[in-house]
């Protein structure tokens, strides 16, 4: 009856969801290799909102004097945003970060793949090289109960010290993964991503290679979120969701004042 | 005496109608590349003298370019003067102004919604690695730091104009339909910037104001229709008195 009002519904729930989107962001600022999201907003125009033509049709007639076009905001999709964080020094022997657009594939629990971008790996109860959540990297290395020094070369080559032993000991070459498109990767949580029907499937390479990246050990990758940033478009879409809120107040004036035609 | 009733009917349905608008534009406030639609009202003696045209008022776009705002983002793009992107819908070509573009799984410059981006030779396909844009819309795949071989070009975005933008039909999410005129932008015209968006055409002070008037124009509407009223009823019980 009224498209005013559900007009302004629609502002309300898009500049919920960016207000969602930008409190995960803020809450993730010091969170290791997060990557922030963002919103992308589309306008909604009656007649489908699929971008069909609708033929210029109209509500032509004396009680509809005006074409009506649009009903209201919709969100496009919301979009992760794969930028490099900023990389810290920890010193940690097993933190690898990886200074490119790759990704370290791991094995989660029920068998499928999922993929990381680095960050505090440690050594599980079996020896394995697992991530900081306990997912198995793939390719797995193994890495000895007495093995002391562990190195990760920039190109992926895990070597260490065993006793007794000059030289070290290469245990394994790690491998990095590339996606055609990782703005449409699915976030498992803990830093690990699936592959989606957009994102592509993944490419396989070694560090360095393909602008892969390189891995760096002794650092991690600090979230891509920057603060100024956020707090803008906090304050942009709190004001945008007000303004909605206007207007279904001042809908709903309008239409108790038809209500109060006949005194 | 019943054209009272009419003429103050069809003017709340205008109010409506603008109210509408004002919830449009101000829903779209932060929605990039979103440009405002305003209603125009025509006086009633022209409507009557355009026997076609069944409507008192009509919804005309209002093209101004927005403001820019910095992304960062490789894939997106704005249009900092004027002109439309090409991008082909399961329906044939449309054009927006929207430049946060993706990439989909084929390696083709998408818009949000998925569908691809048209370059002066059709699809532009990247190999996944963060394209250079210039100011012109040449595209250009940036070397590899491991691989010495120059960058490689891609193609070039097609940028098109309209001769009477305002009037081109919205199709949503930031899409219009062609409309008459259609020149692809000559290279010295087209102004791009990678990294940047285009904010929304909207100003929220304006429409707040335009809130406002709708709103007192519906009240005082409101009044002339319930003063009419009492004078009819007054007039019905007086007569009879008679």
């Amino acid at each position: 009856m009224f498209d005013a009002l559900y007009i302004g519904a629609t502002g309300m729930q898009a500049q919920q969801l960016n207000v969602d989107t930008i409190a995960n962001n803020l809450t993730n600022v010091n969170t290791v290799g997060f990557k922030k999201s963002r919103v992308s907003f589309a306008d909604l125009v009656t007649g489908g909102a699929t971008g069909i033509p609708d033929g210029g049709a109209s509500e032509a007639g004396p009680l509809a004097p005006t074409r009506r076009l649009g009903s209201g905001v919709g969100i496009a999709r919301v979009d992760r945003m794969f930028d490099l964080g900023d990389m810290k020094q920890t010193g940690g022997a097993l933190d690898v970060a990886i200074q490119g657009a790759g990704f370290l594939e791991v094995t989660m629990a029920d068998g499928s793949r999922a993929y990381s971008r680095g960050g505090n790996l440690k050594v599980n109860s079996e020896g394995q090289l697992v991530t900081a959540a306990g997912q198995v990297l793939k390719p797995g290395i193994q890495i000895p109960v007495n093995a002391q020094n562990v190195k990760i070369s920039a190109s992926g080559q895990v070597r260490v010290n065993l006793p007794g032993q000059v030289a070290p000991t290469e245990l394994g070459q790690l491998e990095l993964v590339r996606f055609v498109s990782p703005a449409l990767l699915q976030a498992l949580g803990d830093g690990l991503y699936r592959t989606t029907d957009g994102s592509g499937e993944a490419t396989t390479s070694r560090p360095g290679q393909d602008d892969a990246g390189v891995l760096v050990q002794g650092a991690v990758e600090g979230s891509n979120v920057k603060l100024v940033d956020e707090m803008i478009s906090l304050m942009i879409a709190q004001r945008a969701y007000e303004a909605s809120v206007k207007v279904v107040q001042a809908s709903d004036e309008m239409l108790g004042m038809v209500n109060n035609l006949r005194k | 005496m019943q054209e009272i009733f009419a003429l103050t009917l069809a003017s709340m349905h205008n109010d409506m109608a603008r109210l509408d608008q004002v919830a449009l534009n101000l829903a779209n406030v932060s929605t990039p590349g979103f440009k405002r639609q305003v209603v125009a009202a025509r006086p009633f003696t022209d409507v009557l003298q355009d026997a076609q045209a069944m409507q008192s008022s009509e919804v005309l776009t209002d093209t101004r370019a927005g403001t820019l705002r910095t992304t960062g983002q490789a894939l997106d793009v704005a249009l900092a003067g004027e002109g439309y992107f090409e991008v082909l819908t399961p329906n044939g070509p449309a054009y927006t102004r929207r430049g946060n573009f993706g990439v989909d799984a084929r390696g083709r410059l998408v818009t949000s919604q998925g569908y691809p981006v048209m370059g002066k030779g059709g699809d532009l396909v990247l190999a996944g690695r963060a394209p250079i844009i210039d100011g012109v819309g040449h595209v250009t795949e940036a070397a590899a730091a491991d691989n010495p071989a120059p960058a490689a070009p891609i193609g070039q975005l097609k940028v098109v104009r309209f001769d009477q933008p305002q009037t081109l039909q919205p199709l949503g999410e930031g899409l219009v339909a062609a409309g008459d005129g259609m020149t692809v932008l000559p290279d010295a015209e087209v102004q791009l910037r990678q990294g940047a968006l285009e904010n929304a055409n909207v100003n929220s002070t304006r429409e707040m104001v335009d809130l406002i008037q709708t709103m007192r124009h519906f009240e005082s509407m409101q009044r002339v229709l319930q003063g009419y009223d009492e004078m009819i009823g007054t007039a019905v019980r007086k007569l009879a008195e008679v």
